[in-house]
């Protein structure tokens, strides 16, 4: 029994913040194909790239290590920082998601526009059967 | 030995090239300037490939290499013997077609002329290239090019049953079209080459006979549904619909012959005699030779429908070169290569002939034609002479070739396929002889006054190959003896050819020492 | 002086980025310049792009260059070799005639400064995008150029037809998840091995132990770049953004944003997944699969449709599955088939949807059954829709047809006929509904073409277009009427793209030998195969 709660908790150590990243994707995957009002299928559109951007954080990560933020006079091993590219990848990422919500507000606004709902049934409902 | 020389592909950009200038410029410039590009061109095509005849004739080839046509593969054209007897008559038939045309579709006052000349031109392009194709993408690709050609003139009238007919060809020739290409990408990776050879490149036992027998037929099935051999024919007589003049095109210029170059090119260039014969392939071939011979005649007496019956004659006809190909014998397929001369210069005939009826006298039916030849005596004498020659009497172009064919039957010991070829003649005598009997018999179809006949014939059986352009079939003679000469002259000409190919069949351009050589070559020296 | 030739790969995708960027302030000057300058910059660009190619060709040659003179694996580099130097150029060919091709509808159809703007920032953009995707040698960047091109991608479809929005929408959804996962994928790379240039990445691989990780990047990147390139059964987004958008941007969407995603493709497997253990074996199974399902999936249904755009897009899925198969076959052909279709599907694709746009710029019709002797009336549009349909049969001469040719070979050179069946089937298919349509274009009645070429004049035409109306399946631009009274049958703007495509499908398939010979297949054994 102790055995296996040591297991448990060396499994939940190594992998379990890959895990919560992972069912935040599924979560945003799931709901961007269940719901049918197009806000929450943007919003768990967000929440998928949420999930990308703490993927990338997490394996970036290294326990004991300090930021990359190297001082002239104060130069660390490299060993002890944490490695910064995924973080200046994420910033990019982020940027990008924030480009791409945008474009989808505006979407919704016109089709707001144009058909009075974004509920997905109802546009349907209206002839556009595609 | 090669002469490296542009002409080959001359005579085949001279036509492509005229059909361009055609669609460009036919409908800004006037009809007589649009016809005389054609016959320009027609005239110019025919000079550069006899010109090249006696060369070929002293064992010479000329060989275009123009680019490469894909990866590891040249645009090759070359003329050897046998292209050469096809590209000959291709291209004098064209002069003789276009003639007509001219005459057939103003006496007829057809639609979208300037469209209809130049798929014309574009038609016998290609036929040139399938006839000097140097390998087989060089040949598929104008292979395919013939049927993008052939289709707006199958499909010229554009109503309901022409698209039908346009149709039912496009399916048969696209999907054997298809086959063809999968087989000459098996045949390149496997053997890598394409060029053809006589006495072809692929040995027996290269590959399991079973395989060989498959690679056989679909390369074969190409060729086999241009050229109508049953059950592949079925695109032929719904063709029918078309203006009489691409009738004629199909049955005797380009299109079907096309069809029975391609079985020539892939049993005796590809695949040669030997192992042609050692998977099988060729046996069952002759056998769906011999059996669409018979049946196709037994079709074409039950045919009141003028054009039908010399459809369904056609596909007989057909079969008949490529029963002499099958054969393998070397006189058999001497004569199959002949009997493309000889069966183009006697279908044109018959078929400017039955176009000539229609146009001056809106008949198409048989059984009202009674008495007509009062009318138009040149045209069934024309008619009936050549009716003979297609059931292969001495002294016509159809005897030496049937002789010949027969001869290689004989040797190959083949007794049924003779017994075959000589009933075909005896039931070819059958379904046309009637024609001429009531021609020439009592009726008074001569007598009425041309135009209100041509509106009687029209009402009465609107069933099959007219009904198109109604109340203009009187137009054409409503005085004046027999057809419009522009219809008379290409078929008196080609009648006469015809006889004159019987009796000697080297006259002219040597077709039949042409036949021959290719035979020769090969069966390596066999005949 | 500073060598230009040196620069030619990042000046391939500056200049059409200057044009977007400074598109809006040239124009708040003159209402014309701004589009002008766009023209330019993807005429220069095209320019580079060519001589670009040239210089590889002479040289035999890959070009690196490295931004900012970072050297890999640290910077980015950008990466130019046979293969995707030619995709650059069909990218920039296509972007430049496209900007060229949509003036006329900006006449026809007045619209506001930012509207007309944004559109060309757009279309800029867009080639931005597309350019950087085919020359980024960093996974990473390889991303952002992806979210270009889908984010300038997600406004040219919204600003077409009335349901543009939607079909902008679902993409967006759609094209996110694809991105995502490709992220995802890169994500996993770079944990396996701390790089993200790609030549770098390759290297790694090889001695990677982390197999599994490996397998889910690849599968993560099958998906990304499936749904980006529109491959069955992630093609759900595709028939509605191709069919609804912006008529004149329409060539390009369709042309080539779902074909530089299949090159990335090419690249992420053949160069970077190459050497790394099952994953290869995973990916041929996958993606043939796929690509036969896609292919009969996509001939399939292109036949349920009589609208022209329905139908041409569903003939894209099917296309896609071309190359899909020839990645599948995974040899010297098979590869240079694919990579040959890609450029031939392109300008075959851009000149269908160029002779879509250009029937809705005159006449309004966008359903196949009015086309009914419009020919008379377009006979070089016409022409153009012939030559392009005949290739998408892939009948020859044409472009279509070599590209089949290859595959064909490919696969039987591997045993894998069944591709080959395949093939044949959806050429037959493809004959159908491409026939249908120039037999209802030449055969039919005229509805919208009324009259003969003699009764000449425009009334018949606008009466025809406003009893359609009333029939409810007018199409937007007929309401906003067109009034081109020039003498030929369209601007020349429209023309002259019209006619380069014909000219490109010709020439690809005349020239083929050559390209394969000299430009892919050296290249492809090198880099991809080696």
């Amino acid at each position: 029994m102790n055995d296996i709660i040591i297991r448990l908790e060396v499994l939940l150590a190594d992998w379990g913040i890959y895990m919560l990243t992972f069912i935040l994707f599924a979560i945003g995957i799931y709901g961007m194909i269940v719901c049918s009002n197009y806000m929450k299928k943007l919003m768990c559109m967000n929440i998928m790239q949420v999930a990308i951007i703490f993927f990338f954080l997490t394996f970036g990560q290294k326990e004991g290590a300090t930021l990359p933020v190297t001082i002239a006079s104060d130069y660390i091993n490299a060993e002890t920082y944490i490695n910064p590219l995924p973080h200046a990848l994420m910033l990019t990422a982020i940027v990008v998601s924030l480009g791409v919500t945008g474009v989808g507000l505006a979407l919704l606004m016109k089709i707001r526009d144009i058909y009075g709902t974004i509920e997905e049934e109802e546009i349907t409902g209206k002839g556009g059967n595609s | 030995m090669m002469i490296f020389s542009l002409r080959p592909a001359l005579a085949v950009a001279i036509p492509l090239l005229a059909a361009l200038l055609i669609l460009f410029f036919g409908s800004r410039v006037k009809p007589n300037t649009r016809e005389a590009i054609t016959l320009t061109a027609a005239v110019s095509m025919t000079a550069v490939i006899f010109s090249m005849v006696p060369a070929v004739l002293a064992g010479q080839e000329y060989t275009a290499n123009l680019w490469k046509l894909a990866d590891g593969l040249n645009l090759t054209l070359r003329t050897d013997a046998a292209g050469m007897v096809f590209a000959c008559i291709a291209s004098a038939l064209w002069i003789l077609t276009s003639v007509y045309s001219i005459g057939y579709v103003r006496g007829h006052h057809e639609k979208n002329q300037t469209g209809y000349f130049a798929a014309f031109a574009a038609c016998l392009g290609s036929a040139a290239g399938i006839a000097l194709a140097g390998n087989l993408l060089t040949f598929f690709v104008f292979y395919e090019m013939l049927t993008l050609a052939t289709y707006p003139l199958v499909a010229h009238y554009r109503d309901d049953k022409a698209k039908a007919s346009g149709r039912k060809y496009l399916g048969y020739t696209l999907i054997s079209g298809q086959m063809f290409f999968a087989a000459i990408v098996w045949v390149y990776v496997k053997y890598g080459t394409m060029e053809f050879v006589p006495g072809g490149f692929i040995r027996a036992g290269s590959m399991e006979a079973g395989l060989m027998c498959l690679l056989f037929f679909l390369m074969i099935v190409g060729g086999a549904v241009k050229a109508g051999v049953m059950p592949l024919h079925g695109w032929l007589p719904s063709a029918m619909v078309a203006p009489t003049p691409v009738s004629a095109l199909l049955h005797a210029v380009a299109v079907v012959k096309a069809g029975a170059f391609c079985v020539l090119r892939v049993v005796c260039y590809v695949f040669g005699p030997e192992a042609a014969s050692w998977c099988g392939g060729a046996g069952i071939l002759a056998w769906f030779a011999a059996a669409t011979i018979l049946l196709s005649s037994l079709v074409a007496m039950r045919q009141d429908n003028m054009k039908a019956r010399l459809a369904f004659s056609t596909v007989g006809q057909l079969s008949y070169i490529v029963l002499g190909i099958a054969v393998l014998a070397p006189y058999s397929i001497a004569g199959a290569i002949f009997h493309i001369v000889a069966h183009a210069f006697l279908k044109i005939t018959l078929f400017m002939s039955a176009g000539a009826i229609f146009v001056t006298t809106g008949l198409s039916e048989i059984s009202t034609m009674g008495g007509l030849a009062k009318r138009m005596p040149a045209t069934f004498t024309c008619f009936a002479t050549v009716s003979l020659g297609i059931a292969g009497l001495p002294m016509m172009a159809g005897f030496v070739s049937k002789m010949n064919i027969l001869q290689g039957a004989w040797m190959m010991g083949r007794s049924f396929f003779m017994a075959a070829l000589v009933a075909a003649a005896l039931l070819a005598l059958t379904y046309l002889m009637p024609v001429v009997q009531i021609a020439f018999g009592k009726g008074n179809a001569g007598q009425v006054p041309a135009h209100k006949h041509g509106q009687g014939g029209h009402g009465g059986h609107g069933g099959h190959g007219h009904g198109y352009g109604h109340g203009k079939h009187g137009h054409g003679g409503k005085a004046g003896f027999d057809a419009a000469p522009a219809m008379l002259v290409p078929l008196m000409v080609t009648a006469v050819i015809a006889i004159i190919l019987g009796c000697e069949p080297n006259a002219g351009v040597h077709l039949y020492d042409l036949a021959q050589m290719a035979a020769e070559a090969i069966t390596k020296g066999g005949m | 002086m500073i060598n230009i030739m040196a620069h030619l790969p990042v000046l391939v995708i500056a200049l059409p980025l200057c044009g977007a960027v400074l598109c809006p302030l040239v124009s708040w000057h003159h209402a014309a310049a701004g589009k002008r300058m766009v023209m330019t910059c993807l005429f220069l660009s095209l320019v580079c792009a060519v001589t670009q190619l040239a210089g590889i060709i002479r040289t035999g040659e890959p070009v690196h260059y490295y931004l900012g003179g970072w050297h890999p694996p640290y910077g980015i580099e950008f990466v130019v070799d046979g293969v995707n130097g030619a995709v650059i150029v069909l990218v920039a060919a296509i972007s430049w005639m496209t900007s060229l091709y949509s003036s006329p509808f900006e006449r026809a159809n007045p619209r506001k400064w930012f509207q007309s703007t944004g559109y060309y920032c757009l279309i800029s953009f867009l080639a931005v995008g597309l350019l950087g995707m085919s020359t980024t040698g960093d996974a990473f960047n390889l991303y952002v150029f992806m979210e270009i091109t889908a984010i300038s991608g997600y406004g040219l479809i919204a600003i077409g037809e009335e349901k543009g929005p939607i079909a902008a929408f679902r993409y967006l959804m759609a094209g996110t998840i694809g991105a995502s996962m490709y992220l995802l994928g890169v994500g996993f790379l770079y944990a396996a091995t701390g790089t993200l240039n790609m030549a770098d990445l390759a290297a790694h691989l090889e001695s990677a132990h982390s197999g599994n990780l490996i397998v889910l990047a690849a599968a993560c990147m099958i998906v990304g770049f499936g749904i980006k390139m529109a491959l069955f059964p992630l093609h759900g987004w595709q028939p509605a953004a191709h069919s609804y958008a912006h008529p004149s941007a329409d060539p390009m969407i369709a042309g080539i944003m779902i074909k530089v995603p299949a090159y990335g493709m090419l690249r992420f497997f053949y160069c970077v997944f190459r050497d790394a253990g099952p994953v290869m074996d995973l990916f041929f199974d996958v993606i043939g699969i796929l690509g036969i399902c896609g292919i009969l999936y996509g001939s399939l249904k292109a036949l349920r449709y009589s609208t022209y755009n329905k139908i041409l897009a569903f003939s894209s899925i099917g296309q896609v599955g071309y190359i899909a198969v020839g990645f599948a076959i995974g040899n010297v052909y098979g590869l240079a088939g694919a990579v040959l279709h890609i450029l031939s599907h392109a300008f075959m694709k851009t000149g269908l949807f160029y002779t879509s746009g250009a029937l809705k710029y005159k006449y309004g019709v966008h359903v196949t059954d009015d086309f009914g002797q419009v020919y008379r009336k377009m006979p070089q549009t016409s022409l153009t829709l012939i030559i392009c349909a005949l290739s998408m049969i892939g009948l020859p001469p044409f472009a279509g047809f070599f590209s089949k040719w290859y595959l064909a070979l490919g696969a039987i050179q591997n045993g894998q006929w069944y591709f080959v069946a395949v093939l044949i089937v959806s050429s037959l298919l493809s004959a159908i509904y491409f026939f249908r349509i120039i037999e209802k274009l030449f055969m039919n009645r005229a509805t919208v073409a009324e009259g003969e070429p003699s009764h000449g004049g425009h009334e018949p035409l606008r009466k025809a277009a406003e009893e359609h109306e009333n029939f409810g399946r007018v199409h937007i631009m007929a309401r906003k009427k067109h009034h081109f009274d020039g003498h030929s049958e369209l601007p020349w703007q429209m023309m002259v793209p019209l006619a380069l495509a014909a000219l490109a499908i010709i020439g690809l398939g005349l020239g083929n030998a050559w390209l394969v010979g000299e430009v892919l297949k050296p290249t492809l054994m090198e880099v991809f195969l080696a």
